[in-house]
C-alpha cells in the first residue's frame, strides 16, 4: 500500500511535468494519456488503445490509465474492447483524455456460446438470447435460475416457495412435461460442462443450481431453436442454458474484488384470523344458527369459556414468522501470469427463512486456472467445490407444523416448550448438507492455423445427506421418529472434438466434430426408526422398528457430433448440425436417435441494394431453422420389468407404528413385478421434439434501437407417458411408452432501446420482453381418451387440443340456492337435483349440470383452464447518470390458471363437525373475509358452512377454486452509486461501488393467493408453502 | 529447440490418447451401453437359481393372497351376501350393507378405488397372479439344472405344477364370482405387457380353462411337500384334487367330483382335528388343511381392517368395546344351523352365544403388538378335508348313493358331537349343504354351497325367510353373478356387462 502511494505521488508529479512539456512536445510526437472508467466509474483495464491507422498501440492497466505516444498531432484513436462500444475520438492535440465506454449490451460483435464453440452474434442463425452476469449479481437469491424471471423472451421462471433453495419453474417455449408435479427443466451447460438438473436427485428438492454462485457468472445465453440446441441432441429438447463463469484474460494485471451485501427478508402478512373471545363468539354464532348442530356434544373448547386450558388467546402464526437475515460476501482475485491466466474466488451466501427454523448457508469456492504448457497447447481447470447446509423447520418435512386445514385454534394454552418446539428453536430437528463439486479439465491442441483439437473431461459428484427427526410433539402419533437419507450422484463425461476455421475469400467456415461418452451412477440410502429416544438428529441406533433400504442405478450415454457453418459475404449464412446419440435406457435395437437441425440467415442491410436505408436500418437479418431434439426421460431401466418383494395385502401389517411390511409368502421371499405400478415398455425409446422457427433481428438508428422477433413451433413427439391405464387382463395396473405428444408454438418479441443520446450524460435504456405460447396435446393412447391425474377431488386432465393439465372442475354459476324450492325439478321423476345421489338445498352453490340428468356427478366435469402461462415478459428501466445507476425490473405473466386451495381448505376447515372440530381448530375464525351463506336473502360468494347434504361443496373439484393466476410485478429495484476514481484512490482503493436493492417490491393481481406465482408445478396452492418475501439489501463493492 | 521438442512429445502423447480413447469407445460400444439393473431383480436377470424359482411361486401365491383379501374378497364374496346375516341388521362399515344386500348395482364414483365394492366387482388381482403364473410357466423350465440344489427335474415339475395351479385357481375363483370372465393368451406373458382388449368368455369355459389347467398341474405335483412348513399353504397333488372336485360339483358332474374328492378323502395325507381343538384348523396348517393362504406369522399377519376385525369383540378383540362390525344373523345362527347345544363347532366355534350378539372366533388368533394395535394371525382356509368329504357326500347324495353319503355325513356330524342325520333321502342333499354350512361357517363357502342348492334342488335360502334375496326367477336371471364395475367395461369396448345387472347398472 505504501508502494502504491508513493506510485501516485510519482505519477502526480511526472504528471505536472508532463503538463509543462506540452509546448514542446507539440511540434513533434504526441504523448495522451487519460482514464478509462465505464459507466459505474469503475476503471476498466484491458481496454485496447490504438492510433487509427497505424499499428501503433497499447491497453489499459488495471487503474483504467493507458498513455500512449501518437505519431502525428491530431490523430484520431480507437478504443475498443468486446463488451464496450468502440469509441473513436480525435485527439485534436490534448494531452489527457478520460473517457466513460458504454456497454455494448445489444453488441452484434459480441459472441454467444453454441455448444463446443462460439460464434458472433451478427452471424448466427439460431434463437439465442443472453444475459449480462452483471444484469442480475447481488440478487438476493440462492441460485440464479430464480432470477432470470421477465428477462428473457419465451422464458418462463416462476417461483414455487420463498424457502431459501427452492427449486424455481423454468421452461423454455412452454412446458413439455406430461408427468404431474414434474417440471421440464432446460439442459444447463455450466462453462462447456453438461448440469441436467432433471438428473440431480437429493432428499429434500433443493434446488441443484443452488451450488452455482450466482455472483460468479459472468454471461447466461439461453438456446431456444432447434438450430441451437440440436448439437445438444438427445438432451436439447427443453432448451438450453450455457453459463460462463468469470475467468481471467490475458494480460490482466492482478485485480482483487470484495463484495458484501447485508439484507432483509420481511415478515410475511400474517392471515387475518379472529382470536379469543371473538372467536367463540363467532363460532357459537353459526352453531346456533344452524339446524343441525347438536348442541350436547359440544366441544369444551367452545363451551367452556372460564376453564383456563380453553380460554387462551395464542396468536399462533407469530410463532413462525420473523424478519429474516441474508448476507452475502464474496471474494476473487483474478489475473495473468505469464502467459497463463487465473480467477480464484470464494463466495459466501447466508439466508434465513422467515419462517424460523429455515435456512440455507452456502460456502463456494472457485478455482480458473488456464495454462499454457507448449505453444500450442493450452490446458484449463475449472473446480468449484459447493458446500451448502440447510434447515427445514421442524422436521416433519412441512412449512408449518399445522395445514391451512387444520389451524389451530386459538383456545390452545401453549407453554414455552411447546412454542420452542413449533419454532424449531429447542434442537437440530432437520439438517441437510450437499457437497457438490463440479471439475473440468479442458486440453486443447492447435494442429495448425485453422483446426485445434480439444479434449475434455468432467466430473460432476454430488453428496446430498438429510438427517431429521420428526419430535413426538408434532409426529401426531406421539413417538420421535428418526430419518437419515444419502444421495449420492456421480457423472463423469469426456469429449474430445475438433474445431476448424477457416476463409477462402468470401467464403468462410467454420465446424465441429466430436465425440463424446458419458456415464452417471446415483447411490441412494434410506434409513428409518420409529420410537427413537433420542431429541435430535443424532442419528439411528440399532433396535426394533428399523427400516433400511439401499439403491443403485447406473446409465451411459455415447454421442457423435458435428456442425459445420457457412457464410458467403458475411451475409448469406447457413449452418447445419447432426448428433447421433446412444442410450443405456433403451433396448440394443432403440438404442440410437437422430437428432439435426438446418438454420440459414440473410443479413438484408449488409446488401448494396440497402445501403440508402442503412442510417436507418442498422440491421435487418432474416433467420429460419428446423431440426429435431430429443430427450431421453424414461427411468434408468425403463425397458426392464423389475421385480419386486412388496407381499403387502389388504390391510397387512406388522402393527401400528411399523412401517415395515410384508416380503413373504409362508416365510418365503417372494418375487413379481410391482402389478400395481406400471408395466415395463421392452421398446421404449427417445422423445423426438421438431421445431420450426422463423426470426427476424433488427436494429434502427445506429444500433439504438433493437429488435428480436421469433415465431416458433416445437412438437413434442413420443413422450413417455408411465401411467396410461393398462387392460384389466394385463395383470398391470398401468402401462409405460412413447405414448402422447404435444405441441408448444408461439411468437417471442425482445426490444432494446437506448432512450437518450449515445453522448447524453443521463442514460436511459429500456429492455422490453414478451413471449406468447400455446401448449396442446395432439396424441394420446387409447384412441385419445383423456388421461386423467390427480385425485378424484383434484382431477387434471391430459386431452387432445387441450393444453396439459386442464383442471377438470364442476362449473359454479349463479352464486347459490336460496331455498330449497329453488332447487330445479326433474320434469321426468319429479325429484329435485342430486348431487352424486344426495338432494341439493338451500345453501347449496348452483353447479351446472352439463348432461342434463339433474344428478351432479364426475360425467358434468368440464376442462377449466390450466397452470400454462400463455403470455410472460418484462420490462427492465435502467439508467445512469455519472455515478448513480438504478434499474427497475418489471415482470408479468397472464394466461394461466391457478387452483386456490388456500381459499378451498379454510372453507374446509370450517365445515367438519363444527360442535367438535371447531373447539380444536381455527375453522372459520381463520376466514378472513370470505362470504358465505347463513340464511336465504344473504348474496354471498360460497355455499353454507354448516347445514348442507353435498360433502364437497368446497372442494378443489368446483370452478370457484380454478382463479386467474396473472400478475404483475415489480420485480426488483436495484439502486447503486459508483464514487469516482479520484475519491476511491483518496480512499486507496480502485474502485468502490456502494449498492442497494428491493426485490419483490409490488404485485399486481386478481388472484386471492398470497401470492399466484408461489404455487406448486400442478397450480395448486393451499397457502401453506413458504411464502415469498420482500427483501431489502444494501451493499458495497471494492476493488484493490 | 529442447521445449520445442518437449512440446511435441507433449501433444504426440496427448493426442495418441486421445486416438485410444476414441477407438476404446467405438469397439466396446454396445457393451458400454449395456445396463441392467443393479438393485432390482429384473427379467434380464431372473430364472437362474432354484432359489429364484421358489421366490417366484411364493410370489404367485401371495398374489393369490391379495386377490383374496382385497376388499376382504373371499369373505364378503362367500359369506356375507347369505344367511349367515341379515338385511335386519345393520352391517358396519362403507359398502358391506351394499354387498349383504345383493344391492351390487349401487354406483361408486369411479375414482374411489378404495371402496370395498369397487374391489369386490373387479378381477384385477387374479389376473397379476395369472399373469405371474404364465411368466413362470416360461421362465422355469429355462433355470439351468445347474442352478438347481436338489433333484432339478422333481423341483422344475413342483415349480410348474404350482404355476399352473395358480392360474387353474384363478380361473376357477372367478369364475364362480363373475360367470364368464376373459381366458387370457397363456402365450403373451414373458417380455411385453399384453394390452390387447378380450372378451369376457362364458362360464363353460372359464371353467373348462380351469379344469384344464388344473390336470397339468396334478400331472407335475405329488402329495408330497418339500419342506413341512409347505403344508397346505403350496399346492401338492391334493390341493389340486380338491380343486377339481370343486370345479366339478360347480358344474353338476358330480361323478367326476366324487372321484376326485374321494382319491382325497382317501389319500392318507390328511386327518382330522379333534373338535375339542376346532381353532387350531383356523391357525392354520393342521392336519386338516389341504389348500390355505398363508397369513398367520408375524411378518404376514392382517393388521385393522382384517376378517377379524369385522367378526370380533371384546374380549376377542380388545380393541372393540362395542358391538361387532357384522353382526352375525341370529335366526340362521341359533334356529337353524347351531340348534344343537352339544355340537362342538358352536361351543368352540362361538363366543357370547347366548347373547344377542353371538361371535364367531375362528379367526380370533389375535396378537397386540400395542394396545391398539390387534395383528390377526390366521389362514384362509380354503380347501380342508371336511370342505371335500361333505361335498363328496354331496355328489353321491346328487348321484343318488344315499348309503355311502351318510357315512361321509355322519361322520363329521359325529366329530363334532352330534348323532348321525335324520334326514329322508329326499332332503339328503340339502341336509349336507346345512352340514357344510355349520361345518364350513364364515370359510368363504356358504353363498356357493347356496348356488349349488339352488342349482340342483331349486331351494332358494339365500337369506333368511324375511329377505329372501335371490328368488326363482332371478336365480334363473343369473343374479348370483356379480357385476363387474362399470369402470371395466368403460375401459374396454368387447367388455360386456353380467346379464342380471346389465339394466341395472349405470
Amino acid at each position: 500500500m505504501k508502494q502504491n502511494f508513493t506510485n501516485h505521488i510519482l505519477k502526480t508529479v511526472f504528471g505536472v511535468m508532463f503538463y509543462l512539456l506540452i509546448p514542446w512536445s507539440a511540434f513533434a510526437q504526441t504523448k495522451v494519456t487519460g482514464t478509462i472508467v465505464d459507466k459505474s466509474n469503475r476503471p476498466v483495464p484491458g481496454i485496447s488503445v490504438f492510433e487509427k491507422g497505424t499499428r501503433n498501440g497499447t491497453t489499459s492497466n488495471v487503474d483504467g490509465k493507458y498513455a500512449i505516444t501518437l505519431s502525428k498531432v491530431g490523430a484520431t484513436m480507437t478504443f475498443r474492447m468486446v463488451g464496450y462500444i468502440t469509441k473513436e475520438i480525435a485527439s485534436a492535440g490534448k494531452n489527457v483524455i478520460d473517457l466513460t465506454m458504454e456497454d455494448d449490451n445489444q453488441t452484434l460483435n459480441e459472441v454467444v456460446l453454441v455448444g463446443y464453440q462460439s460464434v458472433s452474434r451478427k452471424k448466427t442463425t439460431a434463437s439465442i438470447s443472453t444475459i449480462k452476469g452483471k444484469a442480475i449479481e447481488n440478487t438476493p437469491y440462492a441460485s440464479f435460475d430464480q432470477m432470470l424471471q421477465g428477462r428473457v423472451a419465451g422464458l418462463t421462471s416462476l417461483g414455487t416457495s420463498g424457502e431459501p433453495g427452492a427449486k424455481s419453474v423454468v421452461n423454455i417455449r412452454g412446458s413439455n412435461s406430461i408427468s404431474s408435479g414434474v417440471n421440464s427443466y432446460p439442459l444447463y451447460v455450466i462453462d462447456g460442462v453438461i448440469f441436467d438438473v432433471n438428473d440431480m436427485p437429493n432428499s429434500y428438492g433443493t434446488n441443484p443450481l443452488a451450488a452455482i454462485n450466482p455472483n460468479d457468472i459472468e454471461s447466461i445465453d439461453v438456446l431456444k431453436d432447434a438450430s441451437a440446441a440440436a448439437i445438444y441432441g438427445s438432451r436439447g429438447a427443453n432448451g438450453v442454458i450455457m453459463v460462463k463463469t468469470k475467468r481471467g484474460q490475458p494480460g490482466m494485471p492482478p485485480q482483487i474484488s470484495a463484495n458484501v451485501y447485508q439484507g432483509i427478508s420481511e415478515s410475511p402478512t400474517l392471515r387475518k384470523i379472529i382470536t379469543g373471545a371473538a372467536e367463540r363468539r363467532l363460532k357459537m354464532g353459526l352453531i346456533y344458527g344452524s339446524n343441525r348442530v347438536n348442541q350436547a356434544d359440544l366441544s369444551m373448547f367452545l363451551t367452556d369459556s372460564l376453564n383456563s386450558a380453553f380460554n387462551n388467546n395464542t396468536d399462533w402464526q407469530s410463532l413462525f414468522v420473523q424478519n429474516a437475515k441474508i448476507t452475502n460476501a464474496d471474494v476473487s482475485m483474478t489475473g495473468s501470469e505469464g502467459r497463463s491466466q487465473y480467477r480464484f474466488s470464494t463466495g459466501f451466501y447466508n439466508e434465513q427463512g422467515v419462517i424460523t427454523g429455515f435456512s440455507l448457508r452456502r460456502i463456494a469456492p472457485k478455482l480458473y486456472l488456464s495454462l499454457n504448457p507448449g505453444k500450442k497447447i493450452n490446458v484449463t481447470f475449472d473446480i468449484s467445490p459447493t458446500f451448502i447446509k440447510t434447515q427445514h423447520g421442524v422436521g416433519d418435512g412441512s412449512t408449518y407444523p399445522f395445514s391451512t386445514q387444520g389451524f389451530p385454534s386459538s383456545f390452545w394454552k401453549v407453554n414455552q416448550a411447546q412454542r420452542d418446539t413449533y419454532k424449531g428453536n429447542t434442537d437440530n430437528l432437520d439438517e441437510d448438507q450437499t457437497v457438490t463439486l463440479l471439475s473440468n479439465v479442458k486440453v486443447t491442441d492447435t494442429i495448425t492455423k485453422h483446426l485445434t483439437i480439444t479434449s475434455s473431461f468432467s466430473s460432476t459428484y454430488n453428496h446430498n445427506r438429510r438427517d431429521w427427526l420428526v419430535s413426538g410433539l408434532v409426529s401426531g402419533t406421539g413417538l420421535n421418529n428418526a430419518y437419515s437419507n444419502e444421495y449420492v450422484t456421480n457423472i463423469w463425461e469426456i469429449e474430445n472434438y475438433l474445431n476448424y476455421n477457416n476463409n477462402f475469400g468470401d467464403h468462410s467456415f467454420s465446424a465441429v466434430l466430436g465425440q463424446e461418452a458419458q456415464g452417471q451412477t446415483n447411490k441412494t440410502t434410506y434409513a428409518s426408526a420409529i420410537d427413537v429416544s433420542s431429541n435430535t438428529v443424532s442419528g439411528i441406533s440399532p433396535g426394533n422398528n428399523l427400516f433400511a433400504s439401499t439403491y443403485i442405478e447406473t446409465r451411459k450415454r455415447l454421442g457423435w457430433f458435428g456442425r459445420l457453418n457457412y457464410d458467403y459475404k458475411g451475409r448469406y449464412l447457413f449452418s447445419a448440425s447432426y448428433r447421433r446419440d446412444a442410450s443405456s435406457r433403451y433396448n440394443v435395437e432403440k438404442r440410437w436417435g437422430n437428432f439435426y437441425s438446418l438454420s440459414g440467415g440473410w443479413i438484408i442491410s449488409d446488401e448494396p441494394f440497402f445501403a440508402k436505408l442503412k442510417n436507418t436500418f442498422s440491421l435487418l437479418k432474416l433467420r429460419g431453422s428446423y431440426g429435431v431434439t430429443g430427450n431421453d426421460p424414461a427411468n434408468y431401466y425403463g425397458q426392464y420389468q423389475l421385480y419386486t418383494t412388496d407381499a403387502r395385502y389388504y390391510n397387512s401389517s406388522f402393527g401400528v407404528n411399523n412401517s415395515a411390511s410384508a416380503t413373504t409368502y409362508n416365510g418365503v421371499t417372494v418375487t413379481m413385478p410391482n402389478y400395481e405400478g406400471s408395466a415395463a415398455a421392452k421398446n421404449v425409446t427417445w422423445e423426438r421434439y421438431p421445431q420450426v422457427n422463423l426470426g427476424a433481428d433488427i436494429g434502427l438508428f445506429k444500433d439504438r434501437v433493437n429488435i428480436a422477433f421469433d415465431w416458433y413451433s416445437r412438437d413434442a413427439n413420443d413422450l413417455y407417458y408411465q401411467n396410461a391405464i393398462a387392460p384389466v387382463t394385463s395383470g398391470y395396473q398401468f402401462f409405460s411408452g412413447n405414448l402422447v405428444s404435444l405441441r408448444n408454438t408461439g411468437f417471442e418479441f425482445t426490444l432494446n432501446t437506448n432512450n437518450l443520446s449515445p453522448s447524453s450524460k443521463l442514460q436511459w435504456q429500456t429492455t422490453f420482453t414478451a413471449g406468447i405460447n400455446d401448449n396442446y396435446i395432439t396424441k394420446l393412447p387409447n384412441g385419445g381418451q383423456d388421461l386423467i391425474v390427480g385425485n378424484s377431488w383434484s382431477q387434471q386432465t391430459l386431452s387432445v387440443g387441450q393444453p396439459v393439465f386442464t383442471y377438470k372442475v364442476y362449473e359454479v354459476a349463479g352464486g347459490i340456492y336460496q331455498t330449497d324450492a329453488e332447487v330445479p325439478t326433474d320434469p321426468l321423476t319429479g325429484k329435485k337435483m342430486t348431487f352424486n345421489g344426495v338432494t341439493l338445498k338451500a345453501g347449496d352453490m348452483k353447479v351446472v349440470d352439463q348432461n342434463g340428468d339433474y344428478n351432479l356427478d364426475l360425467n358434468d366435469k368440464i376442462p377449466y383452464g390450466s397452470p400454462n402461462s400463455r403470455i410472460t415478459g418484462g420490462l427492465t428501466n435502467s439508467f445512469s447518470y455519472k455515478g448513480f445507476s438504478i434499474s427497475v425490473l418489471c415482470t408479468f405473466i397472464k394466461g394461466r390458471s391457478v387452483w386456490n386451495g388456500y381459499t378451498s381448505d379454510r372453507l374446509l376447515a370450517s365445515t367438519y363437525s363444527p360442535n367438535i372440530v371447531w373447539g380444536n381448530t381455527a375453522g372459520p375464525a381463520a376466514l378472513g373475509g370470505l362470504s358465505y351463506w347463513v340464511r336465504p336473502g344473504d348474496d354471498v360468494d360460497y355455499a353454507t358452512l354448516t347445514d348442507s347434504n353435498v360433502g364437497d361443496r368446497f372442494g378443489l373439484q368446483n370452478s370457484i377454486f380454478v382463479e386467474n393466476g396473472s400478475f404483475f410485478k415489480v420485480k426488483n429495484i436495484s439502486l447503486g452509486y459508483a464514487f469516482s476514481p479520484q475519491i476511491a484512490q483518496v480512499l486507496k482503493v480502485k474502485g468502490l461501488r456502494l449498492y442497494g436493492m428491493i426485490d419483490n417490491v409490488y404485485m399486481y393481481t386478481k388472484s386471492s393467493l398470497p401470492d399466484p406465482e408461489f404455487v406448486e408445478i400442478t397450480g395448486y396452492s393451499n397457502g401453506s408453502g413458504f411464502p415469498p418475501s420482500k427483501k431489502y439489501t444494501l451493499g458495497l463493492n471494492v476493488t484493490f | 529447440m529442447k521445449e520445442l521438442i518437449k512440446n511435441n512429445q507433449l501433444r504426440y502423447v496427448f493426442n495418441f490418447l486421445l486416438i485410444c480413447m476414441v477407438l476404446m469407445s467405438v469397439s466396446s460400444c454396445k457393451k458400454f451401453l449395456e445396463e441392467k439393473p443393479q438393485s432390482n431383480s429384473s427379467d434380464a436377470n431372473y430364472w437362474l437359481t432354484e432359489a429364484q424359482g421358489n421366490s417366484a411361486i411364493a410370489g404367485g401365491y401371495s398374489l393369490l393372497r391379495k386377490a383374496l383379501n382385497d376388499g376382504l374378497f373371499h369373505y364378503a364374496h362367500g359369506d356375507l351376501p347369505t344367511d349367515e346375516f341379515s338385511s335386519e341388521r345393520a352391517i358396519g362399515g362403507e359398502d358391506w350393507q351394499f354387498v349383504q344386500n345383493m344391492e351390487w348395482y349401487t354406483a361408486v364414483p369411479s375414482a374411489s378405488t378404495y371402496r370395498p365394492l369397487m374391489k369386490l366387482r373387479r378381477f384385477d388381482n387374479f389376473y397379476s397372479a395369472i399373469n405371474w403364473a404364465n411368466r413362470c410357466i416360461a421362465g422355469i423350465p429355462t433355470i439351468p439344472a445347474s442352478g438347481y440344489k436338489s433333484d432339478a427335474e422333481a423341483k422344475k415339475r413342483q415349480f410348474l405344477g404350482e404355476a399352473y395351479f395358480i392360474r387353474a385357481f384363478s380361473y376357477f375363483y372367478m369364475g364362480r364370482v363373475f360367470g364368464g370372465v376373459p381366458i387370457i393368451n397363456d402365450q403373451s406373458s414373458s417380455e411385453e405387457v399384453d394390452l390387447n382388449s378380450y372378451r369376457r368368455s362364458t362360464e363353460a369355459e372359464v371353467f373348462a380353462k380351469a379344469t384344464s389347467d388344473a390336470k397339468i398341474a396334478q400331472s407335475y405335483l405329488t402329495w408330497d411337500y418339500s419342506t413341512a412348513a409347505d403344508r397346505a399353504v403350496r399346492a401338492n397333488k391334493g390341493a389340486v384334487l380338491a380343486l377339481l372336485a370343486h370345479i366339478y360339483a360347480w358344474q353338476g358332474n358330480y361323478a367326476a367330483c366324487e372321484t376326485v374328492a374321494d382319491s382325497v378323502v382317501n389319500s392318507g395325507s390328511y386327518g382330522y382335528v379333534d373338535r375339542a381343538n376346532y381353532l387350531a384348523i383356523f391357525k392354520g396348517q393342521s392336519t386338516e388343511g389341504i389348500f390355505e393362504i398363508a397369513q398367520n406369522s408375524a411378518n404376514e399377519a392382517t393388521g385393522p381392517g382384517g376378517i377379524g376385525t369385522f367378526l370380533l369383540k371384546s374380549p376377542y378383540l380388545t380393541t372393540n368395546t362395542g358391538t361387532t362390525s357384522w353382526l352375525l344373523d341370529t335366526v340362521t345362527v341359533k334356529q337353524n344351523l347351531f340348534t344343537d347345544p352339544d355340537d362342538l363347532r358352536r361351543k368352540n366355534g362361538f363366543g357370547l352365544f347366548n347373547t344377542a350378539d353371538p361371535v364367531c372366533i375362528k379367526y380370533s388368533n389375535i396378537t397386540y403388538t400395542s394396545s391398539t394395535s390387534p395383528l390377526t394371525m390366521n389362514n384362509i382356509i380354503v380347501f380342508r378335508l371336511s370342505d371335500i368329504a361333505l361335498l363328496e357326500a354331496e355328489a353321491q347324495a346328487a348321484q343318488g348313493k344315499n348309503p355311502q353319503a351318510r357315512i361321509l355325513l355322519d361322520n363329521v356330524r359325529s366329530l363334532a358331537g352330534l348323532g348321525g342325520s335324520t334326514a329322508s333321502d329326499s332332503d339328503l342333499f340339502s341336509a349336507i349343504i346345512e352340514e357344510r354350512g355349520r361345518e364350513l361357517f364364515m370359510e368363504g363357502h356358504r353363498f356357493y354351497d347356496l348356488v349349488r342348492l339352488a342349482r340342483v334342488k331349486g331351494i332358494y335360502k339365500f337369506g333368511n325367510s324375511s329377505s329372501n334375496k335371490i328368488n326363482a326367477t332371478e336365480f334363473q336371471a343369473g343374479k348370483y353373478f356379480w357385476p363387474i364395475d362399470p369402470v371395466l367395461v368403460q375401459a374396454n369396448a368387447l367388455f360386456t356387462q353380467t346379464p342380471f345387472w346389465a339394466a341395472r347398472m349405470l
